[in-house]
């Protein structure tokens, strides 16, 4: 494990404790890698909590039987040797953050791309001033701040890309603040999952400071950015012998590129089917016209009225259907679309996180390739008799600082490639459930307007059976009934609160469900009757409006009706 | 008078079996009385016996009927020469019902037994029983381009319709045969049973003086005088019968519908007049057809390309009940413009619009034939184009190049150099003035020339300008303009939709493929599995979304489609009302100036001048008959279109409101299947 130590006899070595120089480097690898306070913490934690982890790990090996398993449990408990805040099984801090509100104010892209979040803290963690905080505010770009920041300086976790401070609900209404809102408090929750990050000094900075006043203290710059990003990130990654995350960084990528074309193409569909809504409202708007024509003619016909007031109702419901269709193509964006937006995003902090372990890696390399070079420089030196002690002496202190830099290289991989195992798990589960509730929500906002739809047209149906004395194909074989064109009957939906008419299943709706879905935003519109329509046509109105017929007439009505 | 052997064509005879025609039709459109005539013929007689009631007193009524009925008697006269021939039908007739009498019982179960009227059919053929004009208005107007294109006949011989068909067709012969046969009791009977004719003789005096010098018997003159004033009355009062009640009581001559009762209680002539119903009843009743459009085939090359479609129909009015020809768009505008001139005022199933780019694309083609087909079939549907020779000859000529311009020619229809637009419409000067008059006038420039220069064998006066006066029509039209507009825009955004909707499941095909290809990267089991049911379910919804918009263009589209082309068939019939007012004024014009020179004339007669005055005088009358004719005509068409477009009006309304229906339903259908769908998904699935 240690070349420095392998390397054979060397007069100069000191002997060393091999404890004391692991703590020492892991002290320097945390040092370099977060905070140097937080090194504390965490070598406290691993104090602390070492004999409770092994106890932790030790049980399921006792009480699980599967070999496989305990080798699994062995293998990460390995892996995380290198971990001190993931080796903490059992929850010693505790820190809950509940997003309340969300403010919008300013100008209009302000409103939009930087809105206020409101939140509460409560927490025990040592590093906070206060257990309880209420009403933090916080802009959205104090969030990117922080993000760019943990990104930076966290490069063991995958940090959760920031959701986007709107929806394409638009925003200033219930379901943007809500949908944002949750969208932040998911983020929260995902973070201080996170024991790297709740240690950060910067996020505890985060908290504290005043609204609109944060600004990352420290600086953490990325192994390598800009231009030589680019160029090292065309070279064929280095072999990886971790094959989990070897997989990973192609498949998430692939995520990014699949969920990306899902995107376009949900997008295209959403403004197909809004041009579609527009022609459906012109179609619609055809037919209003149409009954409009018909009335000022001088056809006082009672059958031509009633055409008329079919032409309109069917022109108004196929208006109406236009603009349930454009409301399902937007629900359709702020649902599916959004959430994939999330996970496009995730996958690209998650893919540039996987980058970064690649270009240690490479840096790793690049260090023992030094150390074997400066240790055959230093093996020549000593095989020859006239050499300089002074020379020799530099060429082992050499030796010396290269394989102290490719120890702390190897260990932060091991860090790095501890952790990101662990939360390569997470990840794919919140990927999952991402997934899962944007196409949930999907569903549910389209079961809902498609049925409103079918409401709607199953309004019309009543008009277009009436129009004429036949009562149209619906009377088709029943045409003994034609004195039945009662206008009084009302005819129901088909969806009741007791299931729908047309299914076989009997699954009951809530009532509260159907009450909803019986009524749209656009009843107002499809009810009113056109006032000058009303005046001149009143043979239509002549008939008192009355639904209910009397028990009498109702039993003769039904007397008659004879299968 | 050159114009006698010129004019000596059936002008009058034709006018009026058109408008007598034209009254059985329109009686039978508009009371239910169709199917009466055929179940019960007791209930009709009774029913019958109304409207003539309703008939008559309208024609005493209406002042613009006596104005003409004056004027008629003036006429009269002078018109019998060109008529003359026809007298001697109606002694014809007279020795055919004769014949014809004792059948009387099986001519009233012939009605209902198609064997019987076989038999009478065929008496018919042989006595020649429908020559007489007044009589049976479907055969005379079959007769009249017998007159024309003897070529139909002989190809028409062969079933029991055409047997009719052909004894009419004797009618223009027989004229030459027996010529000088005296009708004198045929008239006495004319006049018991005719009120009508008696209130006419008031005018005999004038017209006997005018007449005077030129008739050989004065008899003739009288029975001949009344025939034809009775004729000239009947389409104006006739037609204007169905608002009026009144309580006279005149015979059915001017109804041009059966008086059933006389058939036991009056002369022969009535029961000869009561073959008009059982014919009349024929022609009213549809005769089932099958037409089919088929299999459309590009023939020729390049620049000569055109495609022909195979027209197969089966229908007993085709000879040997079955016929398949190959026929090009261009014959089923023929067909359609010959339909039109055929039946001035009465709407045709108009063909679908010429399309010049893109004519050989598959789905272009297959439209076309479906609207084709809709088009054939809403022909063989109407009782009275079914049986047009036009239509007839479309479906079952073998040779219909020669033929379809040999009809053309006779009936002066230029039905193949028509406009492009369905609703211009060509008047045809033969069938306003008749072959021979048409000939005179086509000398002349043709009616469409004179339309430019105003006639100039009439008039030398500039043209005036047509101006509808009857409010109906000019609300109508604007109205038809506007409801084709309306109904363009809604055809249009329908369209627009349709197209819409093919890219919008294209999309989504795109769609469900890059789902898939997210399910395929197995995250893990459960996603993949989520996200191909996810794709499956909007295959489905794709699928339901392709079939709602075929759908949708099945009906709404088509009907839409078919409802604008009716109306630009509408407005064609408009068109033609408008064309013939217009040559009416015309006419009119040409008269007036004819008489005012005709007065010049009349003050001064010396010798010197009665060269002059005698071509004035023939001048004179041939203008004012023209006059009359056109007048006539245009009345006619007037009525009739108020009948079809009102009949229009409730048939599209109908169909229009079942394809909404059709539709209606079918979405709903559709979005009940898309909310299961989704609901299985989610119960499935989340």
């Amino acid at each position: 494990m240690d070349d420095f130590d392998d390397m054979d006899n060397n007069p100069f070595l000191d002997p060393e404790d091999d404890s004391s120089k692991k703590t020492q480097t892991v002290d320097k690898i945390t040092g370099t890698s977060s905070e140097v306070s937080e090194s504390n913490v965490s070598e406290d934690h691993q104090v602390r909590n070492d004999p409770a982890s092994n106890n932790a790990n030790a049980n399921p090996n006792m009480n699980v039987d599967n070999n496989q398993k305990e080798n699994e449990d062995e293998r990460e408990q390995k892996n995380n040797e290198g971990l001190p805040e993931r080796t903490v099984k059992k929850k010693v801090y505790d820190i809950t953050i509940k997003v309340t509100t969300l403010q919008r104010a300013g100008s209009v892209t302000n409103k939009k791309e930087n809105p206020t979040i409101i939140f509460d803290v409560a927490t025990d963690l040592p590093l906070f001033r206060k257990r309880n905080y209420r009403n933090i505010k916080k802009t959205m770009d104090e969030f990117h701040q922080l993000f760019k920041y943990l990104n930076a300086a966290i490069q063991e976790s995958f940090i959760p890309s920031l959701p986007s401070p709107f929806t394409n609900y638009c925003i200033n209404n219930r379901e943007d603040l809500e949908k944002t809102v949750s969208n932040f408090q998911n983020w929260f929750d995902r973070i201080i999952k996170d024991p790297l990050v709740i240690k950060n000094e910067e996020f505890v900075h985060f908290i504290e400071c005043d609204c609109n006043t944060y600004i990352p203290i420290r600086k953490a710059n990325l192994i390598a950015s800009g231009l030589k990003r680019k160029t090292l990130k065309q070279l064929p990654p280095p072999y990886d012998e971790t094959l989990d995350l070897a997989a990973f960084r192609p498949m998430v990528k692939d995520i990014h590129w699949n969920a990306k074309e899902m995107q376009t193409r949900l997008l295209n569909i959403s403004k197909a089917k809004k041009m579609l809504s527009q022609y459906e409202n012109t179609f619609g708007k055809g037919f209003i016209g149409l009954s409009e024509i018909a009335r000022d003619t001088e056809y006082s016909d009672k059958q031509l009225d009633k055409q008329n007031v079919l032409y309109n109702h069917f022109g108004k419901i196929i208006t109406t259907v236009g603009d349930i269709d454009s409301i399902i193509a937007t629900l359709d964006i702020a649902t599916l679309y959004d959430g994939l937006e999330w996970i496009v995003n995730d996958t690209y902090v998650v893919k540039e996180a996987l980058t970064n372990r690649h270009l240690l890696m490479r840096e790793l390399l690049k260090a023992q390739q030094s150390t074997k070079s400066k240790q055959e420089q230093a093996r020549k030196l000593r095989a020859k008799r006239d050499t300089n002690p002074v020379k020799v002496e530099e060429s082992i202190q050499q030796l010396k600082e290269a394989s102290k830099l490719e120890q702390q290289l190897t260990l932060k991989l091991e860090r790095i490639t501890a952790n990101m195992l662990i939360e390569r798990k997470g990840w794919i589960e919140w990927y999952e459930t991402q997934l899962r509730t944007s196409i949930k929500e999907y569903t549910l906002r389209k079961i809902e307007y498609e049925r409103k739809k079918l409401v709607l047209l199953e309004k019309v149906r009543r008009d277009v059976r009436h129009a004429d004395k036949n009562g149209g194909l619906s009377r088709l074989g029943r045409e003994h009934l034609l004195n039945k064109t009662d206008d009084d009957v009302k005819e129901k939906g088909s969806q009741l609160a007791d299931g729908d008419s047309w299914a076989g299943d009997s699954s009951k709706h809530d009532s509260k469900d159907v009450e909803n879905i019986n009524h749209t935003e656009f009843d107002s519109y499809i009810d009113t009757e056109d006032p000058n329509y009303q005046k001149q046509t009143p043979i239509s109105n002549n008939k008192p409006a009355s639904p209910s017929l009397d028990p009498k007439s109702a039993a003769t009505l039904l007397g008659e009706c004879i299968f | 008078m050159n114009y006698e052997e010129n004019l000596d064509a059936p002008v009058w005879d034709e006018l009026d079996t058109q408008n007598v025609k034209n009254n059985a039709r329109n009686v039978f459109n508009n009371d239910d009385l169709k199917q009466d005539l055929n179940d019960t013929f007791e209930n009709l007689a009774i029913v019958n016996e109304e409207e003539k009631i309703g008939t008559n007193s309208d024609g005493f009524n209406n002042p613009l009927s006596e104005v003409i009925n004056n004027e008629n008697g003036l006429l009269k006269a002078d018109a019998h020469p060109w008529s003359g021939g026809h007298f001697s039908d109606n002694t014809n007739n007279r020795h055919l019902i004769d014949v014809l009498a004792p059948e009387d019982n099986n001519l009233l179960s012939g009605l209902q037994d198609e064997g019987k009227n076989k038999d009478v059919n065929e008496a018919i053929k042989n006595g020649a029983l429908f020559q007489n004009a007044l009589i049976s208005p479907i055969k005379v107007d079959e007769s009249e381009f017998e007159g024309n294109s003897h070529k139909e006949e002989m190809k028409f011989n062969g079933s029991k319709k055409l047997n009719v068909l052909f004894s009419s067709a004797r009618l223009r012969r027989m004229p030459i045969q027996n010529g000088s046969q005296n009708n004198t009791t045929n008239t006495v009977e004319v006049e018991h049973s005719d009120p009508l004719n008696q209130f006419l003789k008031k005018n005999e005096p004038e017209s006997k003086i005018v007449i005077n010098d030129r008739t050989d018997s004065d008899k003739n003159i009288q029975t001949r005088t009344q025939n034809l004033v009775s004729e000239l009355e009947n389409p104006l009062f006739n037609l204007q019968n169905y608002d009026n009640d009144s309580d006279d009581l005149p015979t059915s001559i001017t109804t041009g519908r059966p008086n059933t009762e006389d058939i036991d209680t009056n002369s022969s002539s009535n029961k000869e007049k009561s073959e008009i119903p059982d014919n009349d009843v024929k022609g009213d009743k549809a005769f089932p057809f099958t037409i089919e459009v088929k299999d459309p085939i590009k023939i020729g090359e390049l620049t000569a390309m055109h495609v022909e479609y195979s027209v197969a129909s089966q229908s007993e009015l085709i000879k040997g009940n079955f016929a398949q020809v190959n026929r090009r768009y261009s014959d089923f505008r023929w067909l359609y413009r010959q339909l039109q001139n055929n039946h001035w005022g009465k709407i045709i199933p108009p063909p679908p619009e010429k399309q010049i780019v893109g004519r050989y694309k598959t789905d272009f083609m297959e439209n076309r034939r479906f609207q084709m087909e809709r088009m054939l079939n809403k022909i063989a549907a109407d009782p009275v184009l079914q049986k047009d020779e036009d239509f007839l000859l479309f479906l079952s000529s073998v040779d219909f190049i020669s033929e379809s311009k040999m009809r053309e020619q006779f009936s002066g229809s230029k039905a193949s150099n028509d406009s492009n637009d369905l609703s211009e419409v060509h008047i045809s000067d033969i069938k306003l003035l008749g072959a021979d008059e048409a000939e005179i006038v086509a000398q002349t420039g043709g009616l469409d020339g004179e339309l430019n220069r105003g006639f100039i064998s009439m008039t030398f006066s500039s043209q005036q300008k047509y101006e509808e006066l009857d409010e109906y029509f000019i609300n109508n039209l604007q109205m038809l303009e506007v409801l084709e507009d309306q109904l363009r825009q809604i055809d249009k955004s329908l369209e627009l939709l349709y197209s819409e909707r093919n890219d919008l499941v294209f999309i989504i095909q795109e769609y469900i493929n890059s789902i898939k290809k997210t399910a395929d990267l197995e995250v893990i089991k459960s996603v993949s599995d989520l996200l191909l049911n996810f794709a499956d379910v909007h295959e489905k919804l794709k699928e339901s979304l392709e079939q709602v918009s075929s759908q949708e263009h099945l009906t709404l589209g088509v009907t839409l489609d078919e409802y604008i082309r009716s109306i630009t068939s509408v407005r064609a019939i408009f068109d033609q009302r408008h064309k013939l007012g217009s040559i009416l004024l015309l006419a009119e014009s040409g008269y007036s100036k004819a008489k005012a020179q005709l007065h010049k004339f009349d003050g001064n007669q010396n010798a010197r001048n009665i060269d002059k005055f005698k071509n004035a005088k023939a001048n004179y009358l041939v203008t004012k008959k023209r006059y009359q004719t056109i007048r006539n005509k245009w009345q006619e068409v007037g009525n009739k279109v108020k009948t079809e477009v009102e009949l229009f009006d409730k048939e599209k309304v109908v169909e229009f409101r079942n394809a909404i229906e059709i539709f209606l339903e079918a979405s709903i259908e559709s979005q009940k299947a898309n909310i299961d769908l989704w609901e299985t998904f989610y119960k499935n699935n989340i």
